[in-house]
């Protein structure tokens, strides 16, 4: 017996020592379009040199290829492997589990795509005393090889259903907590998904898909955070967090305030794991495709730059742009005082959901827009318009729209005294002159003033 | 070194963790959130925890925003919260709100004289050039500080929302040449008493 499971061990080792290499070759080719995208973001969410982010983001791929064969191994392993294989993961806080099985109220455990989540599941499953369900959301798509891992599941544990990845996941779901069990789940933020919060995550403000909270909201299950990762030695390990409560904090506070702050909080444990071990951090790319994405309303706003003589800025137009608007006294460049934003201002707009270019008629690039610091709760915006107005009809139609798309009441924009082209392009599209920031910004050895402008609902 | 500041009814230093629950209990009543509240979105739910990061905040060289608490000179009993935010050291201007927490002082000058010394700190200790204040429409006892050395520089339309109404904001500001003119018009009057005990350190006065 004893040389047959070292037998076992030798195999696996081995398969995995030949298999993992072709498999990396193969994914990083068919991710080599995202690749530069994905290494940016990386940079720039961990403050990592371009070397070091290469690294993070090949390690990344050799545990997503790992987790793919565990998965293998688990759907043939014997019962006695397994079992064997569980015993080793270790479990942190293993006590919150046990404190919340005490309330009986319905438990959502939430997990993202990180270490080797079904040996983590499996130990978490066993540790489970007593009668109630488990349900887990199907993670792949319906492949014949999942039936069977999951068949063996149920087989072997008795208690766990398995809750295909379909229309109708969210619902069932939703079932299997209503009934008190306990449901399973893994959460990432998504690059398509229609349920989603804007969250703040990894530096940059995105959505994030909001079923999770929505779940817990509506059956008042607890969200049990857990994440699996591999410490140095090797050693698999599922930690537990503190629970997250879709109660009220304070009365009064709406379903949406409740889903927000949810969301929130998942959002920050979620950028807390993947800094923990972001080389354990299987979905990287779909972290780079969604931090990427306009943070207004995707497609939306992809609809407004689908009309009229305009087209999005983009980060390849930055050195023209940079040469056109280089004197150092416009106020496109100068304005970060009073945001009190820390880089440069270009650098903020360019990341700024919306910045359009219009075009004139032969298509000369001739006037620039950009909305920015959009603050939805309060419904105001700023917007910037820099260069000739040759398309005042368009920059209001614009405006409009934009205005349509976000709720935004108010808009306000800043620009120096000396900008006459600027001023001008304001009171033709309606601004009024509301304020000065006098003696704001410190150029040239003297403080200089900024007029503020704005725009109201109810304006002519 | 204890950051300490004097001003003739007050005095003026950094909060410590026992001084917790009378901030929350200020940062929750109606004069900060119809007043303030609104300014950062909304306020915070958990005032506790407001309060809490504020001493956060003044514990951080990083942050860009320092909280005073103002006490009663004479019975050391907590009235104020002085609050210097969004600060920019290089242009050398910040946004400058207080709440006087206690009621019964609301009406003893004590904002006042809060105005005077604070300004003093952040134009003669901090350096600073500019100190500015939004402020809501409503507020006619933040719109009459405007007697002490700051200006009206304009009105913000409907700049934000007080409960479900959107509501215009003033902008008030002074700079530290228009404190020093001050400072110099009121020697003889309202500011005797500051300069005689030495509680203001405007140079060249």
């Amino acid at each position: 017996m004893f040389i047959f499971d070292a037998l076992m061990i030798f195999t696996r080792r081995l398969s995995q020592a030949v298999l993992i290499p072709i498999f990396r070759f193969n994914t990083l080719r068919q991710l080599r379009q995202y690749r530069p995208l994905t290494l940016s973001k990386m940079q720039t969410a961990l403050s990592l040199g371009r070397g070091l982010a290469e690294r993070v983001f090949h390690e990344s791929i050799t545990s997503e290829i790992k987790f793919r064969l565990d998965y293998s191994w688990i759907a043939k392993a014997k019962p006695k492997q397994l079992q064997k294989e569980i015993e080793k993961v270790q479990i942190h806080n293993r006590e919150i589990l046990q404190a919340l099985l005490e309330t009986n109220r319905p438990i959502l455990i939430l997990s993202i795509h990180m270490g080797s989540f079904y040996f983590g599941f499996l130990k978490l499953a066993m540790s489970v005393h007593g009668r109630r369900a488990i349900s887990v959301v199907k993670l792949a798509s319906q492949t014949k090889r999942e039936d069977a891992l999951h068949a063996l599941f149920e087989h072997k544990l008795g208690r766990i259903t398995t809750l295909r990845f379909d229309e109708d996941v969210g619902k069932k779901a939703y079932l299997a907590l209503r009934k008190g069990g306990i449901v399973v789940m893994m959460s990432d933020i998504e690059v398509k998904v229609t349920s989603r919060e804007l969250v703040s995550f990894l530096g940059a403000q995105c959505y994030m898909q909001s079923g999770p909270a929505v779940l817990a909201l509506t059956t008042r299950a607890v969200i049990l955070p857990v994440i699996n990762f591999e410490d140095s030695q090797g050693t698999r390990i599922i930690r537990l967090e503190e629970p997250l409560y879709p109660d009220a904090i304070v009365p009064g506070e709406s379903s949406r305030e409740i889903v927000s702050r949810l969301m929130g909080r998942i959002a920050g444990l979620m950028e807390s794991w993947i800094r923990i071990a972001p080389a354990q951090f299987q979905r990287w790319t779909d972290v780079a495709l969604t931090l990427s994405r306009d943070a207004v309303s995707g497609d939306k706003l992809q609809e407004i730059v689908n009309t009229g003589l305009m087209k999005k800025m983009r980060a390849q137009d930055l050195p023209a742009l940079a040469n056109r608007f280089r004197d150092h006294k416009h106020s496109y460049f100068l304005l970060s005082s009073v945001h009190g934003f820390s880089m440069s201002e270009l650098q903020v707009s360019i990341d700024d959901p919306a910045v359009f270019q219009y075009l004139d008629a032969t298509g000369e690039e001739c006037t620039l827009v950009s909305f920015m610091s959009i603050d939805r709760l309060q419904g105001v915006a700023q917007i910037q318009i820099c260069g000739e107005c040759r398309q005042p009809f368009g920059i209001q139609n614009q405006i409009r729209k934009f205005r349509e798309n976000t709720g935004v009441r108010r808009l306000y924009s800043y620009v120096f005294p000396w900008e006459v082209q600027e001023i001008q392009n304001l009171k033709s599209l309606g601004f009024q002159h509301e304020a000065v920031f006098r003696e704001h910004i410190y150029i040239d050895g003297k403080y200089r003033d900024i007029w503020v402008f704005g725009v109201v609902e109810g304006d002519a | 070194m204890i950051f300490q500041l004097r001003g003739l009814l007050i005095s003026v230093r950094k909060p410590e963790l026992s001084d917790i629950e009378v901030m929350s209990r200020w940062l929750s009543s109606d004069a900060y959130r119809i007043n303030l509240g609104g300014m950062d979105g909304g306020g915070e739910l958990n005032y506790q925890a407001l309060a809490f990061k504020a001493i956060e905040a003044n514990a951080n060289d990083q942050s860009s925003q320092i909280w005073y608490l103002v006490e009663d000179r004479f019975s050391r009993e907590p009235v104020a919260l002085a609050i210097l935010s969004r600060i920019d050291w290089k242009n050398r201007h910040a946004e400058y709100s207080h709440i006087v927490g206690e009621e019964k002082y609301r009406s003893k000058l004590v904002a006042a004289d809060m105005s005077v010394v604070m300004n003093n700190y952040f134009f003669y200790q901090l350096n600073l050039n500019k100190i500015y204040s939004y402020i809501f429409a409503g507020n006619q006892a933040a719109i009459r500080l405007t007697q002490f050395g700051s200006k009206a520089d304009g009105i913000l339309r409907q700049h934000r929302l007080q409960g479900s109404k959107a509501t215009d904001v003033h902008l008030h500001c002074i700079t530290r040449a228009e404190f020093s003119e001050f400072i110099r018009e009121h020697a003889s009057g309202l500011l005797r008493k500051h300069l005689k005990y030495g509680l203001l350190s405007c140079p060249g006065i």
